[in-house]
């Protein structure tokens, strides 16, 4: 009796009421108190359903057919709204802007007690405990738009956990968090488990992230039903990751491609205290050495020259003072940095946005400094990072056609170079949807295409994999390489994701409040502590590998798996497209 | 929107007895000083209201800077609406006070002291309320209002509804700006010369990605606050709930005895008007 | 098995609503008028959108988020005009009751119910600021008739043109988002 799982589910399905299938089947799990249990899917395998299974927005949002038997806390699920779920299960949601409901830090955490009436010392009391052990006592009067993400997501954390519930569910907590932020955010997690004596339950497609705390289940859900229920070291030996679509921790990749006999090596999902054999790290280095040297493109002409920039918003300090700065014709850069160090700002003075108090900017050799937003845009593309802010037509062809229109282009003209552009995309079996049935990534697709089609020489991104899978991602990417490549776009990035920097970047750009901190290879710059330290960027997996192999050059690893890794993405996905 | 929307009270006015005024006394004295000034005609009384009011702005010690504009866009706004009132009737102050004495111009535009004093009657009306409007406007933390309408007996879930509405305030304005430029960058034509209807056209354009994100982010906040269970008692309570201080006593009763002398005038008045012609 | 802990007043979902409401018409009244050509004559865009939200969202939350807004614009100059704030948030009431017939969330946006919806916005807005405005101001700040009964009739005509172009577009737009019944194919 006292082994009782506090959650657990017995072949329960789930169909939602406007869908024909159903997006859980046959569901069995049990999740023990005390437990850390990471449930992970590609997109659509249903793993937020079940999430909202746990905390009871199933049925009070969303209506459809349960069957099963669902218990938690040794009470059966269709006796609990999502009230009385509430103070079992916590829910931290994925967009932590959306969770801060109140105007400051202090009212946020005090939300949950204000609501059940709890009188005034009460209040009080109890959210000078969680801002303290939170470490967000010199933050109470903050308000969101003052916090950093990861401060955000401690805020939502202590608004959650000041009702003492058993289990905490977390939804994607690692979304809009820069590296070191993540890394310090799943610390937390693991620090307060210990502490409070909960249950854990992450939701997340971002293994090797979620990884970098002790896990004790990963759950894998694919197309509604568990693939597997076991140990990360399990889960990890076996290909079952990528065969479903999900990105394994690259280490783990780098040493089966490596041939290492996964199977006998112990703690594989703790890179930390991994250990390798002397043969296993002989195999990494005649892996190595097997591998071609990446092949550097050579710099060709600027495209973007900013001379001298200087700009501060009003009543505040200046940002970026006599700033300079060049990219050239057909480099894909990233544009990397901690959150809220100008990186935004920077992209803003490019595109128009913002105009500085002095300097100049070039496109090409033109000087550009006069021109409106408009007609930057023709020379520009920028790719918001939210689709929903950019998209102001309902049907993709409509969308898409915008820009031309709006440049009195006439319509057999636009007609052509829309269909093309949505052939390039990939959306041009989708022509005539409406964008509201579209997935996240497509709607992104969308404002792509609607920013190509003016033909611009450089496409601007932000976060363009963001709340993206692999498959999705790979194919975003490839797509993206492709311009590149055969059309010479210049394609500048902003991202926190390192992978995909060092994946895809011929150039990184550091920024670090207003000042460029490091301007080189993605390689060089994840060699340079100094600067990862600064900037809250985080190492490669790959270059901790690297040097337990005792390889001499761990970047160059790192740098030769990314590109073989990447040749063997891209065939698959350009199937896909 | 260029302008900062600041929630923080400034340095210069933490000290001050009207930062030190609780959200629920604001909101009484400012809802009950305005209903009374907006009713009554009493010159003297709307006077006495005026100095009431500029206490306030005294206290809050506010710099030139901070008010300027505010200040010339309620001249602008006071002054056209007086020159519109005597354009339309100039008899209207005889109307009023029941006689006619003029003091220059003949016929229609015949301007009557009347006239005059109804007029300044109007400007009082219109201006006794800016100072204290201005200086709690400077010195209020946004978090008491809501704790204060809860407390003086709006429902909780409409108090809860403002103080979202001041939550989301920065947010919006970010959200319009991304949009705007967004749209810019496509070819949206933002220029100033564009005719009414293709300034309405392209506001459309800013305005249905706005109504789109606003969407998803009123259901997603509608399930992080069920989560965290708004709405399933009768009561709330609040964080920000305060005592009240001696100083809120004081204005408060203040505050009452104004008012009730305000209802007394109207019978000493016979009627919402004050007649020094009769 | 709809949660049991229902509470009276509003649903969490108008409440959210209401806040989001507020700050977006405020921001739209405080810095978005647009100028008609005609001076001292703007076109209100809050109008549009308080429209707009009363259609998805009832009556309560559009007369709450009219009130609330105009209300804080008139703060934010310094000076509260109650009679317009009282017939601005009986409009929003009135608007609201479009939401009973448009059914946006349900059923599929008609021409007829467009043309319901505007005669209702046509009439909200002849009532409240073509009567209940100008009334209140001659009732109760005592202003004279003539031009009291301008400026109504000008916001009257403002107001409709707002909801009526800007309005309509946003309530299309959003229903298209709305009902997808029949089935999407790839060609």
């Amino acid at each position: 009796m006292n082994k009782q799982p506090i959650i657990q589910f017995s072949d329960v399905s789930f169909q939602y009421q406007n869908q024909d299938a159903a997006t859980l089947q046959h569901i069995n799990l049990a999740i023990q108190k005390g437990e850390k249990v990471f449930i992970t899917g590609p997109s659509g395998s249903g793993k937020s359903t079940l999430g909202n299974l746990i905390n009871g927005v199933i049925p009070e949002e969303f209506s459809g057919r349960l069957t099963g038997r669902v218990t938690i806390s040794g009470q059966p699920k269709s006796k609990l709204d999502l009230t009385d779920l509430s103070f079992v299960v916590g829910t931290v949601l994925q967009d932590p802007d959306a969770q801060f409901v109140g105007l400051t830090v202090a009212e946020d955490i005090a939300f949950a007690l204000e609501n059940d009436a709890k009188p005034d010392d009460v209040l009080h009391q109890k959210v000078a405990k969680w801002a303290q052990r939170l470490n967000l006592t010199t933050l109470l009067k903050k308000h969101p738009q003052d916090l950093s993400g990861g401060q955000k997501q401690r805020v939502s954390l202590a608004g959650v956990l000041v009702d003492d519930e058993p289990i905490l569910l977390l939804d994607e907590p690692l979304a809009n968090l820069d590296p070191a932020a993540g890394r310090d955010s799943m610390k937390l997690l693991n620090w307060l488990a210990a502490q409070q004596d909960l249950t854990v339950i992450i939701i997340d497609h971002r293994i090797e992230e979620v990884l970098q705390i002790p896990i004790d289940r990963m759950i894998v859900l694919a197309d509604g039903r568990v693939v597997a229920d076991e140990t990360p070291d399990h889960i990890l030996k076996q290909d079952l990751l990528l065969k479903h679509g999900l990105r394994e921790p690259l280490y783990v990749t780098a040493l089966k491609n490596a041939g290492v006999n996964v199977k006998q090596i112990n703690h594989l999902s703790n890179l930390e205290t991994l250990k390798l054999s002397q043969i296993n790290r002989d195999r990494l280095v005649q892996w190595a050495a097997q591998q071609d040297n990446l092949v550097k493109k050579s710099s060709r002409l600027p495209i973007i020259s900013l001379k001298k920039l200087t700009f501060g918003y009003p009543s505040e300090p200046t940002i970026f003072k006599d700033f300079s700065l060049t990219i050239n014709q057909g480099e894909m850069v990233a544009l990397v940095g901690k959150n809220g160090t100008g990186k935004t700002t920077l992209i803003n003075l490019i595109t128009g946005f913002l105009t500085p108090a002095g300097g100049r900017l070039y496109l090409g050799k033109n000087d550009a400094s006069g021109d409106s937003v408009k007609q930057r845009a023709d020379r520009i593309g920028y790719v918001l990072q939210d689709p929903n802010q950019m998209i102001s037509k309902t049907m993709i062809y409509d969308e898409v056609a915008l820009g031309l229109e709006l440049r009195g282009i006439d319509s057999e003209t636009t007609k052509k170079r829309v269909f093309e552009t949505l052939k390039i995309t990939g959306l041009y079996p989708y022509r005539n949807w409406p964008i509201s049935a579209l997935s996240f990534g497509q709607k992104k697709r969308v404002t792509i295409a609607a920013a190509l089609v003016l033909r611009p020489e450089i496409l601007i991104l932000d976060e363009p994999t963001a709340g993206q899978d692999l498959a999705h991602y790979s194919q975003m990417m490839a797509f993206l390489e492709k311009l590149n490549r055969q059309r010479d776009t210049t394609v500048i990035m902003v991202t926190h994701d390192m992978n995909l920097m060092m994946a895809y970047a011929d150039r990184t750009i550091v920024l670090d409040q207003g000042q460029i901190l490091a301007d080189a290879s993605p390689a060089e710059v994840l060699t340079n502590s100094a600067v990862i330290e600064k900037a809250h960027l985080s190492q490669l997996s790959l270059q901790v590998l690297a040097k337990k192999a005792g390889l001499a050059d761990p970047i160059g690893f790192a740098e030769k798996f990314i590109s073989a890794e990447r040749r063997h993405l891209d065939d698959e996905s350009a199937n896909l497209v | 929107m260029n302008q900062q929307i600041s929630y923080d009270v400034g340095k210069s006015q933490e000290n001050r007895w009207v930062t030190r005024l609780t959200g629920m006394t604001k909101i009484l004295v400012l809802l009950s000083l305005s209903i009374i000034g907006m009713v009554s005609y009493d010159t003297w009384y709307l006077i006495v209201l005026t100095v009431f009011a500029v206490l306030f702005y005294q206290s809050a010690h506010l710099k030139w800077h901070q008010v300027r504009g505010l200040l010339y866009a309620i001249a602008a706004f006071t002054a056209l609406n007086l020159i519109l009132v005597y354009l339309f009737n100039p008899a209207y102050g005889s109307q009023v006070y029941g006689s006619s004495h003029i003091l220059i111009g003949r016929g229609f535009f015949a301007l009557t002291w009347e006239e005059l004093f109804y007029l300044l009657n109007m400007l009082l009306k219109y201006v006794f309320i800016v100072p204290l409007i201005l200086a709690f406007l400077f010195t209020t933390n946004p978090s008491e209002l809501a704790a204060g309408m809860s407390r003086i007996g709006f429902p909780y879930k409409i108090s809860y509804a403002v103080e979202l509405s001041l939550r989301y305030i920065p947010d919006v304005i970010r959200d319009f700006k991304q949009i705007s430029l967004a749209q810019q960058a496509r070819g949206l034509e933002m220029s100033k010369k564009a005719g009414l209807w293709n300034r309405l056209k392209r506001s459309t354009q800013i305005l249905i990605p706005l109504v789109f994100s606003s969407m998803d982010k009123i259901e997603i906040t509608t399930r992080a606050m069920k989560l965290r269970r708004f709405g399933t008692k009768q009561r709330r309570t609040w964080y920000m709930t305060q005592k009240l201080g001696k100083i809120d006593y004081l204005v408060l009763v203040s505050t009452g005895l104004l008012i009730a002398v305000g209802i007394g005038l109207f019978w000493v008045d016979g009627g919402r008007f004050y007649n020094p012609f009769k | 098995m709809k949660s049991g802990k229902r509470t009276k007043g509003l649903s969490v979902e108008a409440v959210v609503a209401t806040g989001v409401g507020i700050a977006i018409v405020f921001l739209l009244k405080r810095f978005l008028p647009i100028p008609t050509g005609v001076p001292n004559t703007t076109i209100d865009l809050g109008e549009a959108f308080i429209a707009f939200l009363g259609s998805v969202f009832g009556p309560a939350v559009g007369a709450l988020v009219a009130f609330f807004a105009h209300l804080f614009n008139d703060l934010s100059w310094g000076d509260p005009w109650w009679t317009w704030i009282v017939a601005d948030a009986i409009f929003g009431f009135f608007i609201g009751f479009s939401q009973r017939f448009l059914k946006l969330k349900t059923t599929p946006l008609t021409k007829k119910k467009l043309f319901q919806f505007n005669l209702l916005q046509v009439i909200a807005n002849v009532i409240c600021w073509g009567i209940i405005a100008p009334l209140g101001d001659i009732l109760v700040y005592s202003q004279p008739a003539g031009k009291v009964f301008l400026q109504g009739i000008t916001a009257t005509v403002t107001d409709i043109l707002s909801v009526g172009i800007v309005g309509t577009l946003l309530i299309s737009a959003y229903a298209k988002t709305q009902t997808q019944k029949k089935r999407l194919t790839k060609d």
